[in-house]
């Protein structure tokens, strides 16, 4: 069994903003750091609010999981990655492993969660995750 | 197999995964952080150490009170965070050129939590006074309480 290795990392967010609802779509909040066409995303771990209870940007992180889906974009708007359960990347939820995937550029303003349910998620609040990368 | 078996090959060779039960470093330390009255978002600073900024952090372990209850610093006794306190805090660090490397909540760092499992890093570039603590949330501890790292590093040749 293997696990990843951290070479860079960043925090970021997607703000449930305006109305809270099914269906919605909440995009990630753009980070400068990661503005750049040399980086490749391999791995990803969310969080709620018991493993971050606040997020960088001082909004309180989302405390509950299990109504949230993750869709990631590369920069050719393709959603490489499709609906995984936000459960699912939440490292300590299982076995300490981080979720790898194959090194991709991303278009992180692209990416963004959506609600299967609202129970537990308040207005404002962020879905957390640790992008991991490397350069190019 | 096929699809996998070279994507799990660049991962091993470009130094992203490796297995679980490795070795995290040849040598490690612990440093500890006294965090009295830290305010929200206040930056903490770890104090020089050329071991480490000489070095590749191979894997950083956060120690919370369940683990162990209390550390020195400079002789004086400190309390460990636990878990719902290391909730609130994140680790940065930064290489020589000021750069942000990686910013890791110390939570994903508690091994115990993480069913042992290490958080494995390679950092070759650090300036370890350059790294640093924050607590975005206020992080209520009296002035007795640390933050404890346990540093895994390899010595550059």
């Amino acid at each position: 069994m293997n696990n990843l290795i951290i070479k860079r990392s960043q925090i970021v967010e997607a703000r449930l903003a305006g109305s809270l609802a099914v269906g919605n779509r909440y995009y990630f909040q753009d980070i400068p750091n990661l503005s750049r066409n040399n980086i490749i995303v391999y791995g990803i771990e969310a969080f709620i609010d018991a493993q971050l209870a606040v997020a960088p940007s001082g909004n309180t992180v989302v405390g509950a999981s299990t109504g949230i889906l993750v869709t990631l974009r590369d920069n050719q708007k393709q959603e490489f990655m499709y609906e995984v359960p936000y459960y699912t990347l939440i490292r300590a939820n299982n076995a300490g492993l981080i979720v790898m995937m194959k090194p991709r550029i991303i278009n992180l303003t692209d990416c963004y969660v959506s609600l299967t349910s609202t129970t537990g998620l308040t207005l404002n609040e962020v879905v957390a995750f640790n992008l991991y990368y490397d350069l190019i | 197999m096929k699809i996998l078996s070279p994507l799990l090959n660049y991962f091993a060779t470009t130094g992203k995964m490796k297995s679980v039960g490795a070795i995290e470093g040849e040598f490690s330390k612990t440093i500890v952080l006294p965090i009295t009255n830290v305010t929200p978002s206040q930056v903490l600073y770890f104090r020089p150490d050329n071991e480490l900024s000489d070095s590749i952090i191979r894997s950083v372990e956060c120690v919370i009170s369940s683990n162990l209850s209390n550390v020195f610093f400079n002789g004086t006794p400190f309390d460990n965070l636990s878990d719902t306190q290391a909730a609130g805090g994140i680790f940065v660090l930064s290489n020589s050129r000021r750069e942000i490397l990686a910013t890791l909540p110390l939570y994903s760092l508690i091994r115990s939590i993480n069913q042992g499992k290490a958080s494995f890093s390679c950092f070759k570039d650090i300036i370890w006074e350059s790294c640093y603590i924050y607590f975005p949330s206020p992080v209520s501890t009296a002035d007795t309480y640390a933050v404890t790292l346990r540093v895994y590093f390899d010595k550059k040749i």
